[in-house]
């Protein structure tokens, strides 16, 4: 008897809650299972969540596979991985999709050389066709896409973008829930625990304009004047990863993936290139406006007002003008 | 206790300049760039070089690259900065490689090197893959954490305590056996400049240069081992209409003032 394929999601979920990605890879996997039939499926690693399990259980797949341990209740490489080996081994699934996140790009490398299947990362788009497997990614800072061809392959291992996809909605059809109890080794890498961030003296996911400086400004001595036209516009100053990497600002006033996510009604843009770690804390901000010198900067792709032009002299008549009045 | 260290670098495009695709989509045009090294391997190096000073040591720096990215004018920064020996794979294909490939070909020379730890950058700005390390550490059969913010190393115990970045500030403290594979994330520590000096000096050091064939691997049959190729390369598809303002630096700031005004963005 011919088994019909699988696709199987591998669920992200931290605090007893399921992440967004989760629902936006079974989407995805969904979307290619309805052209050709294939079945979807769920895996969640963990441990004394019967709960958020159940809840997962009614987003449209066919199965969920509990891969229940003591040893999963946090993440963890070599669980994960042990976890994940045993599970594809058996199922031996066509496709299976992981967030590109912090947690799925620690452990789908491991889990794809140690099985000696292909695996693509970070990708936006993908088609399963004849020929294996095609897709698409980004590279150069978000400057350029990239189509990959994955050669013919029993399984993929293909780790998606976050916020690239809309998020599955619920259904009335509830999935069969398989419980596994995945032989675990010893793990070489243990979870101690989770550090917060700091407390801010101000907090810039409430603010209504902000002013972000990125690389651009080029040092130090410069960021007074971002300051100053944050002050004259009313708004408060936040930046790009590398102003904080560099310590001209606070870490809480980072935005982005591993910073602050801020929807503003204004945001403006001073240096920041775009790429997609900074984006996806700010590209629901009401209003955009970019100032970069580059035209192909990709922070363009998303801005409402673009102004391609040094900032050195385009913040200071800014400046000057809203002083004037 | 000496902690030896191996540090992967890679010599990428530099930032601000015109990244251009070749004509027939095959890709980017490599020739017309200038390149230095990784952002997130500067990091690596840097952190490499710190344990270095802190435990004693040495810290090995390995390179695999082609010719046009001028990874020995790389090796010799990083001599300058510190590091006692510098290791170049030199592979012209290796421009076509897969994650796979890079990672395999890095494997063969790192493992008979004498290391308590390898680091190596979260991602090269160029291709993104955030792959070489953890790849490299399967194949090595070693631990890894990927995307760390902070290094405690504890050799007499065999054990680091790493620090991984999550989401929105979130951060996950990891225990972790040695030896060990770490992918640093930018900011863990402030990377060091080399000084015209000591870069000088750097021109007389050995660097080590090895080929496929010293590692017993072909140059053009490695390519066949590829799981993945290129397609195509193209510029992403714009949905949005921005309103692009023209004009001088004055012009551009009334019109921009106007418009935040019409919105009510801005009042006055
Ligand atoms: C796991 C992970 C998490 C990350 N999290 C975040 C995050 O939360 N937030 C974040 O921001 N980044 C994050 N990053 C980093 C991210 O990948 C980019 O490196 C970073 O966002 C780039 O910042 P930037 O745009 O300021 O610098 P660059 O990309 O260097 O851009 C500088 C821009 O300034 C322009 N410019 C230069 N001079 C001038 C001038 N005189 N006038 C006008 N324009 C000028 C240039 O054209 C360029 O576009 C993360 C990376 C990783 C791997």
């Amino acid at each position: 008897m011919v088994r019909e394929r699988e696709i199987l999601v591998v669920a992200e979920h931290r605090g007893k809650e399921l992440r967004e990605v989760t629902l936006e890879m079974l989407r995805k996997a969904k979307q290619l299972s309805g052209q050709a039939g294939y079945r979807v499926s769920l895996a969640i690693l963990g441990y004394g969540i019967s709960d958020l399990v159940e809840e997962a259980s009614w987003f449209g797949m066919d199965k969920v596979y509990y891969l229940k341990h003591r040893e999963l209740e946090h993440y963890c490489l070599d669980c994960y991985k042990d976890a994940l080996k045993g599970l594809i081994e058996e199922e031996n699934p066509l496709l299976v999709l992981i967030g590109h996140t912090a947690t799925g790009m620690d452990f789908a490398p491991s889990v794809a050389m140690s099985l000696n299947l292909p695996l693509a990362t970070d990708c936006i788009d993908l088609e399963l066709i004849d020929s294996g497997l095609k897709v698409t990614r980004q590279v150069y800072g978000g400057k350029v896409n990239v189509e990959l061809q994955v050669k013919p392959h029993k399984s993929y291992i293909v780790t998606l973008r976050p916020t690239v996809f809309r998020p599955a909605e619920k259904t009335e059809r509830k999935a069969q829930i398989v419980e596994i109890t995945p032989r675990l080794g010893r793990p070489r890498t243990r979870f101690v625990r989770y550090v917060k961030p700091e407390i801010a003296d101000i907090d810039i996911s409430q603010a209504e304009l902000i002013v972000s400086v990125g690389r651009g400004i080029g040092e130090r001595e410069n960021i007074k004047l971002v300051e100053e036209l944050a002050e004259a516009i009313g708004g408060v100053l936040a930046a790009s990863r590398p102003i904080v990497d560099s310590g001209w600002l606070p870490k809480t006033r980072q935005v982005g993936q591993s910073g602050k996510t801020v929807k503003p009604k204004l945001y403006l843009a001073i240096g920041i290139s775009g790429s997609t770690q900074h984006v996806m804390g700010m590209k629901n901000s009401e209003f955009i406006v970019a100032i970069n010198k580059d035209r192909n900067a990709p922070i363009f792709d998303i801005a409402d007002v673009g102004i391609v032009s040094d900032l050195f002299e385009v913040v200071p008549a800014l400046i000057e003008l809203l002083k004037e009045k | 206790m000496p902690v030896n260290v191996v540090v992967l670098v890679k010599p990428v495009p530099l930032r601000e300049q015109d990244i251009t695709i070749r004509e027939d989509g095959s890709g980017i045009n490599l020739e017309e760039l200038k390149y230095g090294i990784n952002e997130w391997d500067n990091y690596a190096l840097e952190e490499g070089l710190l344990i270095k000073e802190k435990f004693g040591g040495k810290v090995f720096a390995v390179t695999l690259s082609s010719k046009q990215r001028d990874p020995e004018f790389l090796l010799r920064e990083c001599y300058a900065k510190g590091v006692d020996s510098a290791i170049l794979i030199h592979c012209e294909e290796s421009e076509e490689f897969d994650p796979y490939l890079t990672a395999k070909v890095i494997y063969e020379v790192v493992k008979d090197l004498e290391y308590d730890l390898i680091l190596c950058g979260v991602q090269a700005f160029d291709d993104n893959y955030t792959l070489t390390g953890a790849f490299l550490a399967e194949l090595l059969n070693l631990p890894h954490a990927s995307i760390i913010t902070k290094l405690e190393l504890l050799p007499d115990k065999k054990i680091a305590v790493v620090r991984r970045e999550l989401e929105a500030g979130v951060e996950e403290e990891v225990e972790v056996d040695l030896p060990a594979l770490f992918t640093v994330q930018t900011g863990i520590n402030q990377p060091r400049y080399a000084s015209l000096l000591k870069l000088r000096s750097a021109l007389k050091k050995e660097i080590r240069v090895l080929g496929l064939n010293d590692l017993g691997m072909e140059e053009k049959a490695v390519l066949d081992e590829r799981k993945m190729v290129v397609r195509r390369m193209y510029r992403p598809i714009v949905k949005k209409e921005t309103n692009f303002l023209e004009g001088s630096a004055e012009e551009v700031s009334r019109k921009l003032i106007e418009i935040l005004r019409e919105k009510g963005v801005l009042s006055g």
